[in-house]
């Protein structure tokens, strides 16, 4: 399958070239390399979805990351056993997914947008003026350009819907603190690298932390736990510290 | 039916067959760290082999019994004493009401998993009642068990536990000890029996002087260690670049090299993705030893093929079911 993107400020033709490998006996990998684009993400979540829908023999889950979907099976499944009692079931279970992929359409539903209050007050942004000073903006500036861009989510990972969202402006690129904290605490949003993130519960995290959001985007006891899922497309939207205090009690 | 938490000194948590299904959520699997005992104390006191269980870890669990129960436990990491006389493990064990039972020190493996007919009544978040800390979800109010907590059991226990439980009462001495009393799967608590593997995605990335390291050498396992993964220390693995990697998939197993060189094995509560290159796999077959390893203990790790390990996988499997079906046999069901 061939695209038309956007790479470092030149339209190209990019083959979305992929492969396959197995990590241990239970799960393979489809990986279309180490460049995340919009279009990767969209052939892969349609994948993603593609399993779901129609599951082979065995199949466990799906995980999205940046460009790459593992995929989980149980290899002693009967029927897999069955249909691959010659090889090792992550080979039919590679062959399986080559198939599907060629014969897949990039996810193409408008995606779902959704809007993330932020209050960049210091107190909740202690890392404001670390970041201000290593990018050299002021804090008017850096808080107008996080809220300037539209966000993918690429991945959720590292604790129960932490979305790793890109890619920020190249102005807000900084490194992860030296020293991670012990407690950030949840809702936090933060910076690292070219990703923007929101802390869903109160963990350790190296991440610089710029605001807060009273939204809660891990709530177990709903029937839909999950604010954000892979795929969707996040905006921050500053607000004040009235307003937080407002939408927390909510 | 109540059983009291007397005292705990390390986590004790509930524990069931895990909550697949959420990894890409970031939700990892949880469930038991030594997956087989898990099912193996369910099936000894009849209950369903997923049954929500007592994840014990080392030592120093008190628990006092307020009715009769019939329990079973399995796995490693203590010497469990019913009313101060040693009790034993992979067998069924009848309690009257007011037994304690106390878990003394022991030198092999490193979790034990009390089974009891009918059950543990624990949370259900997300379809499975495994306690997954981090996120307080599931067990006891998404936490590990403490002083003073009540526990109550889920269910009636069921016909084959009835007869288990009979039989035990009717004889002094236990059943004729077919098979009960011995661990039908030596390896788990054998110490230097070197974890199977395979080769991870990144292998090729590290010299080849390291790869041979890795699999000739001897690693311990560092006190930073617990249910989401375990830090290890022994010789330094280097790459052949420095590349950074984009985050991927991981999985319950899956050994990454940090930035200073040494192996961590992601475990049932680690999180789902990674970006550190992965030497190596964990077969699934040996991630119930690979749970009984604690702080201390020395892992080795031994390259094998992927037929193997699924012919290793399938046999223990079958041996577990095998187990099964004789008590059931054995009690007429």
């Amino acid at each position: 399958m061939r695209f038309l993107h956007l790479w470092k400020g030149v339209f190209c033709v990019v083959d979305a070239a992929y492969r396959i490998y197995s990590m241990g006996d239970g799960s393979i990998t489809v990986d279309w390399g180490q460049v995340p684009t919009p279009e990767i993400q969209d052939l892969l979540m349609a994948l993603h979805d593609h399993l779901q829908l129609f599951p082979f023999a065995g199949f466990i889950e799906s995980v999205p990351a940046y460009a790459s979907l593992t995929i989980f099976f149980d290899p002693l499944d009967q029927t897999l056993f069955i249909k691959n009692s010659a090889g090792v079931p992550s080979a039919w279970v590679s062959a399986h997914v080559s198939a599907c992929i060629a014969n897949l359409k990039p996810r193409s539903k408008a995606e779902d947008l959704v809007c993330i209050p932020v209050c960049y007050d210091v107190e909740f942004g202690s890392d404001l003026q670390d970041v201000s000073s290593l990018c050299g903006l002021d804090l008017e500036d850096l808080i107008a350009l996080h809220t300037s861009l539209e966000y993918r989510v690429y991945m959720i990972g590292f604790v129960p819907g932490f979305p790793y969202l890109g890619m920020t402006d190249p102005r807000l690129e900084v490194p992860r603190k030296k020293t991670p904290l012990m407690k950030v605490p949840a809702g936090s949003v933060a910076l690292a690298g070219r990703q923007t993130g929101i802390y869903p519960l109160s963990t350790p995290g190296g991440w610089q932390i710029i605001g807060r959001t009273p939204l809660r985007l891990f709530d177990p006891g709903k029937s839909d736990p999950f604010l954000l899922k892979p795929g969707m497309i996040v905006r921050f939207q500053r607000i004040e510290r009235d307003e937080y205090e407002k939408l927390s009690c909510l | 039916m109540s059983i009291r938490v007397i005292q705990t000194l390390y986590p004790v948590t509930f524990q069931d067959s895990g909550r697949p299904g959420f990894r890409a959520l970031g939700v990892p699997h949880s469930g038991p760290m030594d997956p087989l005992s898990h099912r193996l104390a369910n099936v000894l006191c009849g209950n369903e082999p997923g049954a929500v269980v007592m994840e014990i870890t080392l030592h120093g669990l008190f628990l006092s019994f307020e009715e009769d129960a019939l329990i079973a436990l399995c796995g490693g990491g203590s010497s469990p004493f019913l009313n101060e006389a040693p009790c034993g493990c992979f067998r069924p064990l009848f309690v009257s009401r007011g037994s304690i039972l106390e878990f003394k020190p022991s030198s092999l493996g490193c979790r034990m998993y009390l089974a009891l007919a009918g059950g543990f009544d624990a949370d259900e978040m997300m379809g499975s009642c495994s306690t997954y800390v981090a996120a307080t979800i599931g067990g006891l109010n998404g936490r590990a068990l403490a002083k003073g907590d009540q526990l109550f059991r889920k269910a009636k226990p069921g016909l084959l536990s009835g007869r288990i439980r009979s039989s035990l009462e009717s004889s002094s001495q236990g059943i004729k000890p077919l098979l009960w009393g011995s661990n039908p799967f030596p390896r788990l608590l054998h110490k230097d029996v070197p974890l199977r593997i395979l080769q991870g995605p990144e292998w090729e990335r590290f010299l080849p002087s390291s790869r041979q390291h890795f699999l000739s050498e001897a690693f311990e396992v560092t006190d930073r260690s617990d249910r989401m993964g375990y830090q290890l220390s022994g010789r330094v693995l280097l790459q052949n670049t420095e590349e950074e990697m984009l985050s991927t998939g991981v999985s319950i197993g899956t050994v990454q090299v940090t930035h200073g060189g040494l192996p961590v094995i992601l475990m049932v509560d680690g999180q789902t993705t990674g970006g550190y290159p992965r030497i190596a796999q964990i077969i699934s077959a040996d991630i119930p030893q690979c749970g009984q390893q604690r702080p201390g203990s020395i892992v080795r790790f031994n390259l094998i093929s992927e037929k193997e390990a699924v012919s290793l996988h399938r046999s223990q499997m079958q041996q577990l079911f095998s187990v099964s079906q004789s008590i059931r046999i054995r009690f007429g069901l």
